[in-house]
């Protein structure tokens, strides 16, 4: 019998997704306000009976001003998870659901609200940068992350058609969802070849967007979940860190992770932190939300959570098992690529409705859903989300 | 010799005193890691402590005037205006075999991009860049007889 206690998501919560800096008529903060308000309606309840907040990346809308504006009486608790741009994703949720199976809080909203164009976009220049880095030119998560790219090309043969491929599954997959910020702009091999070179051997088509909107989600205890009319979606397991030498040193920094993890995700210990934590492996996922900031990461996070070996990410791709019909869909909402960049948070909402069988594109028994939270950076995240 | 970048690329103040040193040296045309004394493993970026042993002794040592080329990325797209007349640019990382595989952010001053090929043997080179500061680039290395 399941665990009174066991975390699981009851609500999701979304606002409109936009190109970046096209919200103009209201805050970042209200978009929160939004995305809260509309996964409490989802899951049956009312923002009164949220008591807790975690979200990550140094989300700029804290829960002690949320709590005001959603009319909070009583908060208990209010974590973030440090550091690591996007990588904190599942790492949220998963500061969440410690603190329902440990009884710290009974409702707890993760999420992340996002207007660009009211604060900047993470793919523009940013002056806080490292002496080591600005001098030469590198400036920018994409020609960060270009260089274990082109190692991974250099060690194991791995082509731009692989990363392509990537590029067309999320794109595929997005014409499909009515929410997907380029759901209406078909994308085929010639055209992300074609595409302008970003940071050699990123193309445009590589990289995700940058978007303004806001989502959320509810996370509470089984217990609780039997009493609201929803197919509650149980968080099995999520894990948050990062292997030696993924911070300062990692590949979004001095370039020193141990050189047998360089053209990787760095998601290897976090990938057997999270299956080992509940016993399941990669022949229990039915399907996968992986964090897209690019699509070579897309590729290495696939070796790294052990759908196959380190180097044979290309060929795995490229065989079609990460399409929709393949052994292992990916990114079944469009990812970041082309539903929307809100930081990873849409790819734990997209978890749920796979769960809850409501996907735009569904995969058939889908019972155990993987999400990793942003790749090439330390800490990364990951959780697995299935049926109760 | 002609600077790679422009003077205008920005300089971040370095975070704090390790990183000092070390751009204190390359004032000096020195290119210099930090090695734990008592173990032996060289770090950069620079750390106050050795991440393999927990020592705080520590020595700079010279780095070899010859790298590998580890891996690199050719910038087309402009992120910051001081680039705006450079790109296409290499920003390179270099690798020494001699100092455990530390690898080292960098770029390549007179290499074509279609000349790039992993594993290529580079030698170092200082370029003056602005209040004092000169940086460590790289050079096609020399054919060794």
């Amino acid at each position: 019998m399941m665990h009174s206690k066991r975390a699981c998501i009851v609500g999701i919560g979304q606002t409109e997704y936009t190109k970046w800096g096209k919200i103009t008529d209201r805050s970042e903060f209200q978009l929160a306000c939004e995305a809260i308000q509309k996964a409490v309606q989802d899951a049956g309840l009312v923002t009164s009976d949220i008591d807790g907040f975690a979200s990550y990346s140094n989300d700029r809308n804290e829960p002690i001003e949320l709590q005001v504006a959603l009319g909070i009486p009583r908060l208990r608790y209010s974590a973030m998870l440090w550091g690591g741009g996007g990588g904190g994703s599942c790492g949220a949720l998963d500061l969440a659901a410690a603190a329902i199976e440990c009884g710290q809080a009974d409702c707890v909203v993760v999420f992340r609200s996002l207007a660009q164009g009211q604060f900047g976009r993470y793919g523009r220049f940013d002056p806080d940068g490292s002496s080591f880095c600005f001098p030469f030119g590198l400036f920018s998560p994409a020609q960060n992350l270009a260089l274990p790219t082109r190692r991974h090309m250099h060690e194991y043969g791995t082509k731009v058609e692989h990363f392509g491929e990537i590029a067309l599954t999320c794109r595929e997959n997005a014409q499909r969802n009515p929410c997907a910020v380029m759901g209406r702009e078909a994308l085929d091999m010639e055209t992300y070849l074609n595409s302008r070179m970003i940071s050699d051997p990123l193309r445009l088509f590589d990289c995700c967007q940058e978007n303004d909107g806001a989502c959320a989600v509810i996370v509470t205890s089984m217990e609780r979940a039997k009493d609201l009319d929803v197919i509650p979606a149980q968080v099995i397991a999520a894990a948050h860190g990062a292997g030696p030498g993924w911070g300062l040193s990692g590949a979004l920094g001095g370039q020193n992770p141990p050189l047998e993890d360089y053209a990787s995700s760095g998601a290897r210990t976090v990938a057997k932190d999270l299956y080992a934590k509940v016993g399941m492996g990669p022949k229990d996922v039915d399907v996968a939300q992986f964090y897209d900031n690019f699509t070579p990461q897309v590729l290495m996070s696939i070796e790294d959570y052990g759908f196959c070996e380190r180097g044979e990410g290309g060929p795995f791709v490229s065989d079609g098992h990460i399409r929709a019909d393949g052994s292992l869909p990916i990114n079944t909402h469009g990812g970041h690529h082309s539903e929307a960049y809100i930081h990873g948070m849409n790819h734990i909402v997209e978890a749920v409705r796979q769960i809850r069988g409501t996907s735009t594109t569904q995969i058939k028994g889908a019972e155990v859903c993987l999400v990793s939270g942003g790749p090439g950076i330390g800490p990364t995240s990951a959780a697995l989300i299935g049926k109760c | 010799m002609s600077e790679y970048l422009s003077a205008a690329v920005p300089f971040p103040e370095p975070r704090n005193q390790d990183e000092r040193s070390f751009w204190a040296h390359c004032a000096q045309k020195r290119l210099a890691f930090r090695r734990c004394t008592s173990c032996g493993h060289t770090q950069n970026p620079p750390l106050p402590l050795c991440p393999r042993c927990q020592s705080t002794d520590y020595e700079w040592i010279n780095a070899p005037d010859h790298a590998e080329l580890y891996t690199y990325t050719v910038v087309h797209h402009v992120i910051h205006g001081s680039v705006s007349e450079s790109v296409p640019y290499i920003v390179a990382v270099v690798m020494f075999p001699e100092l455990g595989g530390l690898r080292f952010v960098t770029n390549l001053v007179d290499v074509r991009h279609d000349e790039m090929v992993i594993g290529m043997r580079v030698s170092l080179v200082w370029e003056a860049f602005k209040d004092g500061v000169y940086l460590p680039r790289f050079a096609k290395g020399r054919v060794e007889s």
